[in-house]
């Protein structure tokens, strides 16, 4: 330990660790606030609700506690130096998510927990076996296959299982769950693996069409493969959200690794064609347009959900009816799909964007962190990882409030829902290990290559 | 409960909400913000200078198509068109070079146009072409592989003035 010898790997630099106890301390004071403002809004709504205090209130406090700080201890023991904001504003997203999931059904409340300790558990496995991302890279194939394979195991005969018109479940004995969430996590490590080593090949054109030039049309292969597999998949399973996730993960992967706009543009181009040929295809593709231009040719059946959902939203105003105050069961399916209108009833406009706020909030950071990780594999993952989180909350929430078509898919962290919970925390732990490895990398070159 | 009391607290709840919100900002903000605090605490200035020189000095290196080799284009005033093929390694055979022009094979069979014997180099190894102004370098199904700066040939890669061509032990610049 004298002054002058140079820091082996396992000895991090003095700066990073400087950095990484900064970050570390502004996450544990974050996630005590966190901790403070969702058992507020836990006693909140049982006081709206039955006007007593929750009975289990000191339990839910500690349970909160015991969990963000286990989060916490292990981001300090096994990713130090990774950005700090990510883990307060998703546990932030999964305690406001509780709280009204607790508030509409005490049943799910109890599942959601269990989920809860679940993801985290599967953080903290995450980032204990996930040292280098690069080990991702080097499978990439692999994850590939598992990403397909993910997909195609709701169409199995025995397993697979059609709930609600979509057969996007498989069923092992008691426990059930959703292939899609994971394998949305596969096939990002698969985009972002494959296409970060044929970056200059896809970004120069090499091949001509007639008068174009083109990059060689052999290099989209297995990329294009995945993606249509993926794709067909999906609309057979009707999983329309999915679907259009999956397709602006494969763009925004493949504009980020080239940087160039005209893949968004062909990709758009060729998305408008796909949503028109699927419009004129497939009768539920027909049905979901139709309630998104008018909800009110069949407002008691088709529309009913839509509509409801624009009621509640009007009913909350600007600050909301208060927590527990809302009317529940309004909504078919509010504890999933329409979570955030039941928020914008009860917390008004200002509840509604605290969300979209705390989703930019969590696309910045994780855009931060692809920016830090300098042209690399980390850097395209973290893109892809980043943009599923985002444009799976754009999609939903766009779908109730009537920007979109309604696709089912969950509200990352704020739905009930078991495999989006646990695909979402170990998403997260990946986005940190990236992070985590950017600083380490850039401060000590030699201990990170 | 009185329903006052109710919209008071709600209020106070949406309240901590967005101030939780403003504290994530100001952690955004102690990262990415001007150097405020330079004088004050000089140990953290150094460590956030650090931070923002991390990004930058990868940012070359991202641009990939643009930024590689232009540096060295306007720098050194040399023609910004590939003109020649340079062997740098091994020191034997360094100073061979070949004028870049339609296409140029490599390997150690007698009819390609630049023959190396040597070990790690396979027979007929690999091309390097000129297409539009551009050079491109395509792997001809070799042992060992071609790499360009490091990265392994798929396809037909492209090589900027300044790239450096690996060919089994072969190190060839393109100048």
């Amino acid at each position: 330990m004298t002054a002058t010898a140079p820091p082996t790997p396992a000895e991090p630099l003095p700066n990073v660790v400087a950095i990484g106890t900064r970050r570390r301390t502004t996450e544990l004071g974050l996630l005590l606030l966190c901790s403070i403002i969702v058992v507020g809004a836990y006693a909140l709504a049982s006081l709206g609700r039955n006007a007593s205090l929750p009975a289990d209130i000191l339990p839910f406090l500690g349970v909160i506690l015991v969990l963000v700080v286990a989060a916490h201890l292990a981001v300090r023991r096994w990713a130090r130096c990774s950005d700090a904001l990510v883990l307060p504003i998703v546990a932030l997203l999964n305690g406001l998510g509780f709280v009204f999931i607790a508030r509409l059904d005490d049943q799910l409340a109890g599942l959601q927990a269990t989920w809860t300790a679940v993801g985290i558990a599967a953080f903290i496995l995450t980032l204990v076996l996930v040292r280098d991302v690069r080990i991702l890279q080097r499978y990439r194939y692999t994850f590939g296959l598992i990403g397909v394979a993910l997909l195609l195991l709701p169409l199995l005969p025995v397993f697979g299982q059609n709930i609600n018109g979509a057969r996007i479940w498989v069923a092992f004995g008691p426990v059930s769950f959703q292939p899609g969430e994971f394998a949305k996590i596969a096939l990002a490590i698969f985009f972002a693996g494959y296409l970060v080593e044929r970056r200059e090949v896809l970004s120069v054109a090499t091949f001509k069409v007639g008068r174009l030039n083109t990059p060689d049309p052999r290099q989209f292969g297995p990329v294009l493969l995945a993606w249509g597999v993926s794709l067909l998949v999906v609309i057979f399973e009707r999983d329309l959200g999915s679907a259009l996730l999956f397709f602006l993960l494969f763009l925004v992967t493949l504009w980020v690794a080239t940087g160039r706009a005209a893949y968004v543009l062909i990709g758009f181009a060729l998305f408008a064609v796909g949503a028109f040929v699927s419009w004129t295809q497939f009768s539920h593709v027909q049905d979901r347009v139709s309630i998104w231009l008018d909800p009110w040719v069949d407002p008691a059946g088709t529309g009913y959900q839509v509509i409801q959902a624009a009621y509640a939203l009007a009913w909350g105003g600007t600050a909301g009816v208060g927590p527990g105050l809302g009317i529940v069961e309004r909504i078919p399916f509010d504890e999933t799909d329409f979570i955030v209108a039941i928020i914008g009833e009860e917390l008004g406009l200002l509840g509604t964007t605290a969300v979209l706020v705390a989703f930019l909030l969590l696309a910045g950071s994780g855009l931060r962190i692809a920016k830090g990780a300098g042209a690399t594999f980390g850097t395209l993952l973290a893109v892809g990882l980043t943009s599923l989180i985002a444009f799976q909350a754009f999609i939903i929430m766009a779908g109730v409030t009537r920007l979109l078509p309604l696709t089912g898919v969950t509200l990352p962290f704020v739905s009930y829902g078991g495999s989006s919970l646990v695909a979402n925390y170990v998403l997260v732990a990946l986005l940190l290990r990236i992070s985590d490895q950017s600083i380490r990398r850039a401060r000590n070159p030699v201990a990170a290559l | 409960m009185p329903e006052q009391l109710l919209t008071v607290l709600k209020l106070c709840l949406l309240a901590l909400l967005y101030l939780f919100f403003l504290r994530v900002l100001r952690a955004v903000w102690a990262e990415v913000g001007p150097l405020r605090a330079a004088s004050a605490q000089p140990g953290r200035a150094a460590t956030l200078a650090a931070v923002a020189a991390g990004p930058a000095a990868t940012a070359p290196a991202r641009k990939g198509r643009s930024g590689r080799g232009g540096g060295s284009r306007s720098s050194r005033r040399q023609p910004s068109v590939p003109t020649r093929l340079v062997v740098v390694e091994p020191p034997a055979r360094a100073g061979v070079e070949a004028a870049l022009a339609g296409e140029l094979t490599i390997g150690r069979a007698a009819g390609c146009s630049l023959v190396f014997d040597e070990r790690f180099v396979s027979q007929v190894h690999c091309r390097v072409f000129v297409r539009d102004g551009s050079v491109f370098v395509e792997d001809l199904g070799s042992t060992n592989g071609t790499w360009v700066n490091g990265a392994r040939v798929v396809g037909q890669m492209p090589a900027r003035l300044g790239d450096r061509v690996q060919v089994g032990n072969l190190v060839l610049e393109v100048r």
